[in-house]
């Protein structure tokens, strides 16, 4: 019992220590602030009373700086809070990784691949509406298990409306008639296309140098951002593997490719992107040689929808597939049946974008 | 305009004499260059033949005789500077109607090193003189007047060029003509621009130049003292959507290597222009020529049809 009563004492007195202690603490802490708490009761205010606001909540702006107006693309909710909700497809860069299974040229189906996709776009519109420039750099893919990669280092490509006829055609048969054609002609380039095994060859690269091309929009929005247009032109491609450090040069005359890039939505939340591609293969040595095929035939579509954004950087769902039929394979036939390889890709994953602005409202039709 | 239209190719057949009036009131009231219909669409519907760049492109078919011509016709293009002269101001006594072709030439594949022939003129040049009262002034006391049917005037032609680009060993020939000169007799008189009728009289100097096999060049000089006898009918729309013309000529000449012999050939032109794109004519043309000559291993046919780009110069 004694032992039982000095413990009890023991910690009564502990506490009183320490409750002395925070006490002191808590004084020292008040003389630190300055002023000691107000531990006075407020009576109750009345309805009718009017209280002033302190003068530093009246004249100082808000914090998140608008002062009460939201930027075009952005978004103000109850709370006050400021958030992003338009994002430029055209302006981003973005990180992606997603299910991705396929077929390699050499019919091997992959069904349990990941690959992460990147790149750096930036478009422009010019100041009279009616040029619109697009920059990618490192638009590309990577495959995991097995590996692959598939990037473009630097693309340019541009979509122009004409606000008079390209081509104005007068004919005489019968009373002269002017039929004005409008033309939307642009260009697009590509430079350092790298991509391995594209043949399903072990060990095969193709680097495709550069192409030039001309472009005839066939549609295109009145700002430019979506268009379904016709492209050729000649490109060259540098293959290099496991001949040895033989190095083969290949010209493509032509390539010619219908694509589409389409915005969609009241909030151009959603893109559609379709390309169907043919190419013609030309020996691009001083000596023509015999290449083992003459074309490539291509064809991809994905579509992607902002679903929700992470510190307004838009994180993106996207589905997106693609194949091929190549007739410039034939000299790998020892264990394909046919002369022509073919092979596939789906994917769906997701994407982050990154320094995307809102669409300029002028901008969204 | 039906009857306009379907004009088209009967025009050079339908050119007389009686229609000589109707081109002269073209001249007096010249209809409008650029029209502009419904829409406000402004656009050209007359053009000048005689004053542009044209460049053609087409096949054509060399052969020895007509069956030749259902052989394979190879790929040729033409180029050519058209200049003309500017229109007489109203109330005109005297003009001189002038019509210049500049670099007028056709070429197409050919065996040899070269890889093509060529066929035309550097220059030629033809120069009518128009007078509403041809006469032939007798300078006696008082002088008199004698009313004549036809206008005069004059062609040069300098630089013509037919064969090789240049003559290669065991090859064919090449012709370079120096120079021709012929005075003409107009005989249609129009007043508007690129109708003439003439018969004329020239000289001619040209040269043919062989390599033989061994590499040995061979010089043909062949000389027309003033003893080529042609005659020459062009016309055109006033609108200058269709023209065309034929020329044949015989000439007795002499030659360095053969002596006295005579030569003959004919050419004929058409075109006729359907459409225009961007306001420059695109026409249908076709040429046809013949010739004979002693220096010719063969009669010589060449037919050549296609599309000829024009940039209006006026």
């Amino acid at each position: 019992m004694t032992n039982s009563n000095r413990r009890v004492g023991a910690i009564a007195a502990g506490a009183v220590v320490a409750a002395a202690m925070l006490l002191a603490t808590a004084w020292a802490q008040a003389q630190v602030d300055g002023d000691p708490p107000d531990l006075i009761l407020r009576k109750d205010v009345s309805t009718d009373a009017k209280i002033e606001p302190p003068a530093a909540v009246v004249t100082t702006p808000p914090e998140d700086g608008f002062a009460g107006e939201v930027p075009w693309g952005f978004y103000r909710d109850r709370q006050g809070r400021i958030m992003q909700v338009s994002f430029d497809f055209g302006r981003r860069l973005w990180l992606g990784v997603g299910y991705a299974p396929h077929r390699t040229p050499t019919g091997q189906t992959e069904i349990s691949p990941a690959a992460f996709d990147f790149g750096v776009t930036f478009d422009e519109l010019s100041e009279n509406g009616r040029t619109r420039r697009r920059f990618t750099v490192l638009d590309g893919q990577v495959r995991l298990h097995d590996f692959g990669l598939d990037v473009t280092g630097f693309r340019y490509d541009l979509s122009h409306r004409y606000n008079h006829p390209l081509l104005r055609i007068t004919t005489f048969v019968k009373e002269p008639a002017r039929h004005d054609l409008f033309l939307n002609v642009g260009m697009y380039t590509e430079a350092l296309h790298f991509e391995t095994e594209p043949r399903g060859i072990e060990g095969e690269q193709a680097l495709t140098i550069a192409n030039l091309q001309a472009t005839l929009d066939l549609w295109q929005s009145e700002d430019l951002r979506s268009y379904v247009r016709l492209r050729a032109g000649p490109g060259i491609e540098m293959r290099f593997g496991p001949w040895a450090q033989e190095t083969r040069y290949v010209g493509i005359l032509p390539q010619a490719t219908l694509e589409g890039n389409v915005v969609m939505g009241q909030r151009a939340m959603q893109r559609l992107n379709f390309r169907v591609r043919g190419e013609l293969l030309r020996s691009a040595t001083w000596h023509a040689e015999e290449l083992p095929g003459n074309w490539i035939a291509a064809v991809d579509a994905a579509y992607e929808a902002i679903l929700i954004a992470i510190n307004d950087q838009p994180v993106s769902l996207r589905f997106a597939a693609s194949a091929f039929l190549r007739d410039d394979a034939r000299q790998i036939a020892a264990g394909i049946p046919t002369a022509q390889v073919w092979g596939w890709t789906g994917t769906a994953g997701v994407r982050m974008a990154f320094f995307s602005p809102p669409v300029p409202q002028a901008l969204r039709k | 305009m039906h009857a306009r239209a379907a004009s088209l190719g009967l025009l050079l057949l339908l050119a007389a004499g009686g229609r000589a009036a109707a081109a002269d009131a073209d001249i007096a009231t010249a209809a409008p260059v650029w029209i502009t219909d419904a829409s406000g669409q402004r656009f050209r519907v007359r053009f000048d033949p005689g004053e542009r760049l044209i460049l053609g492109a087409g096949a054509e078919t060399v052969a020895g005789d007509l069956a030749g011509l259902r052989a394979s016709p190879a790929f040729a293009v033409e180029l050519g500077l058209m200049l003309r002269g500017e229109r007489p101001a109203p109330g005109w006594d005297v003009q001189w109607k002038r019509n210049h072709e500049v670099a007028h030439l056709r070429l197409h594949p050919a065996a040899g090193t070269g890889g093509a022939a060529v066929d035309g003129v550097l220059y030629r040049g033809l120069f009518l003189r128009q007078s509403r009262e041809g006469t032939l002034t007798l300078p006696v006391t008082p002088p008199v007047a004698l009313p004549l049917p036809f206008d005069v005037g004059v062609l040069a032609e300098v630089g013509r060029v037919h064969g090789a680009l240049w003559p290669e060993a065991g090859g064919p020939p090449v012709d370079v003509g120096i120079f021709h000169g012929e005075v003409l007799a107009d005989f249609w008189r129009s007043r508007q621009p690129g109708r003439w009728l003439t018969v004329g009289v020239g000289g001619r100097y040209e040269v043919g130049l062989q390599r033989d096999a061994a590499g040995a060049l061979d010089r043909d000089h062949r000389v027309s003292p003033m003893s080529t006898l042609a005659l020459a009918f062009h016309s055109e729309r006033a609108d200058g959507l269709a023209a065309g013309g034929v020329r044949a000529e015989a000439s007795h000449r002499w030659s360095s290597t053969r002596g006295w012999e005579r030569a003959y050939r004919v050419d004929a032109d058409f075109e006729v222009t359907p459409l225009a794109a961007n306001d420059r004519p695109v026409a249908l043309f076709a040429i046809a020529g013949a010739a004979s000559a002693p220096d010719l291993l063969a009669p010589e046919l060449r037919v050549m049809a296609g599309l000829r780009f024009s940039q209006p110069l006026r």
